[in-house]
């Protein structure tokens, strides 16, 4: 029977979510000269804004060593070794 | 995300480029990768792309090589507790309990809900929870898992029988009393448990977070329970439909974590809100029901998931026919009116195939195919005109779909499916970029894009919302959770 004073223990709806370490980021760049950055980047989206940039970044940095790659296929241990950072876009 | 994450924790910088407006669905994203500083540069969705290039080319340089902020540079844990009693209090004060909601900033300060879908709920107390666990045979401990093996959906839930379910966009888990507590919250009965619980296996009512899902119950549980299968079956009235649709969506709140635009970066929302039935005694003479399509006997019941991604991403888009009633019905008795005409069947009494009617409007600008919501009567007129079964009606939309490349070219999302049109195009086995502008290609990959479920009543007024994936299985077994 319902009374308006009892006190009821009322059950929590939500999900149970596991803990998640968290990571600092890793250390920025001291330089750009003789890097090589990875750019992972969506093809044929965007590409009014995309292919300008790639044009861009090649031309205002030539001391880099700029691989654009199309995002989608996983990111290989040779490419992750063998670049020193990741521009990824767009991410939606 | 998860190249940034491969990064970061490689000891190696990353930065992402994405819209501002999804810039909190990207924090959250990457608060579940570990990496939740990650930063970020903006491009806009309305801006010349030169100019937008030129003027992120410095933020971009910035965030690879800025040294990092203090806070950047914590590490640490990020833990939520679980505490199974939420509240005590009395009703009047659990009510006020639950029924809170917060702005949220990045929508312009809407207030949505902590606990509820935005409406009041029934407060989930522990006896009320107890006996809406009378309805299945499982333990209310029991971690909610996948029943059977499931082919992985695009951003959902897959994976071998016995993998623990985990509710979009927050990647939770959740048990069977989890699953009763938002049942309580919803209206349902706990007859409705068996069904609820098959809709947690489908991962609850939010898909991959994005946009929410549809759920049809088909085979005999849906008269069980009481469910509408006529007049109004996906508005207001009946208990079944509307609760256990409802708690669908508190699953997506609850379990999935759903906040719109800060978790998940969705469009406008669901209009499918009811679960509604399939009317597998209304179903034309050798046309399967749903559950068989899917290798469930006639006598068993599964939860069907609309909304699983056969044409373009997003919320689920509702149709509907584009001809009056009365019209349909002169077409079909007399074979008069603008829809003979535009068929050729002018003074030929049917019962004619009118989906032919809705051919042009159906791949006008979009790509894959439906889920069809027919009335028994329209289905039986498909039948008369000659569709002895569903996987006929399937060959021949997919027949109807084809259209020529140089029209297929002016569709968008070809455009991004095809990678700028490389690759080779399946009915020719050629290069996209060799086809003649005349040759055929379809909007549709598969037959089994469609799929019919024969539901409603009333006028003669059929819908379809955004079909199914061909190879995928969105159907979950109801009497494995009884």
């Amino acid at each position: 029977m319902v009374t308006k004073d009892r006190i009821y223990k009322c059950l929590n709806p939500i999900g149970i979510q596991d803990p998640v370490d968290l990571y600092p980021l890793a250390p920025r760049l001291d330089r750009l000269d003789g890097k090589t950055i990875l750019f992972n980047m969506m093809v044929n989206v965007e590409q009014e804004f995309l292919t300008p940039l790639e044009k861009m970044l090649e031309g205002n940095y030539p001391e880099v060593n700029w691989v654009f790659r199309e995002l989608g296929p996983p990111i290989s241990n040779e490419e992750l070794s063998n670049a020193d950072a990741l521009i990824q876009g767009v991410a939606f | 995300m998860p190249y940034a994450e491969q990064f970061e924790k490689a000891g190696k910088p990353a930065v992402v480029i994405v819209f501002e407006d999804q810039d909190e669905c990207l924090k959250q994203g990457a608060l579940l990768l570990g990496i939740p500083h990650v930063r970020r540069a903006y491009c806009s969705r309305t801006e010349d792309g030169v100019e937008d290039a030129t003027r992120i080319i410095k933020p971009l340089i910035d965030a690879l090589t800025l040294p990092l902020t203090a806070k950047e540079k914590e590490g640490g844990r990020w833990e939520v507790p679980d505490k199974r009693i939420l509240f005590e209090g009395t009703l009047d004060e659990a009510e006020e309990f639950y029924e809170r909601a917060e702005k949220v900033p990045v929508l312009g300060n809407a207030y949505i809900s902590l606990y509820t879908d935005g409406m009041a709920i029934r407060i989930p107390t522990e006896e009320r929870v107890q006996a809406m666990l009378k309805g299945t045979s499982h333990k209310p401990d029991e971690l909610i898992t996948l029943q059977s093996d499931h082919t992985p959906r695009e951003m959902g839930v897959g994976g071998k029988k016995g993998t623990p379910v985990r509710f979009e966009p927050m990647k939770r888990i959740a048990t069977v009393e989890k699953i009763a507590i938002n049942a309580v919250m919803a209206g349902c009965k706990s007859e409705y448990m068996p069904v609820l619980l098959a809709i947690a296996e489908a991962g609850g009512g939010g898909g991959d977070g994005r946009g929410s899902l549809g759920f049809c119950v088909s085979g005999p549980i849906a008269k069980e329970i009481g469910m509408n299968f006529d007049v109004g079956m996906l508005g207001p009235g009946n208990q079944a439909n509307r609760s256990i649709g409802r708690a669908a969506e508190l699953m997506w709140c609850n379990l999935g974590g759903n906040i719109p635009k800060v978790t998940s970066c969705g469009i406008m929302g669901n209009p499918l809100f009811n679960c509604f039935p399939e009317n597998i005694d209304a179903l034309p003479l050798g046309w399967k029901g749903v559950n068989e399509e899917y290798d469930f006997k006639k006598d068993e019941s599964i939860i069907y998931v609309l909304g699983m991604r056969g044409g373009p991403p997003g919320s689920l888009t509702f149709h509907s026919t584009e001809f009056s009633p009365g019209r349909y019905r002169t077409f079909q008795k007399s074979g008069s009116g603008g829809m003979a005409k535009r068929l050729g069947k002018e003074g030929v009494p049917g019962p004619h195939n009118w989906l032919e009617y809705q051919v042009p409007s159906l791949w006008a600008g979009r790509e894959g195919g439906y889920n069809f919501i027919i009335l028994p009567e329209m289905a039986q007129h498909l039948y008369e005109a000659g569709f002895k079964s569903k996987d006929e009606v399937y060959q021949w939309l997919y027949e109807s779909s084809f259209m020529p490349f140089s029209e297929y070219r002016k569709h968008a999302s070809p455009d991004f499916r095809t990678g700028g049109w490389r690759g080779v195009e399946k009915t020719s086995g050629k290069p996209w970029k060799e086809l003649p502008d005349d040759y055929m290609v379809p909007a549709v990959n598969d037959p089994y894009e469609n799929c019919i479920i024969v539901a409603g009543g009333g006028e003669e007024t059929s819908h379809w919302v955004n079909g199914r994936t061909a190879n995928a299985d969105p159907a979950y077994g109801i009497d494995v959770w009884r």
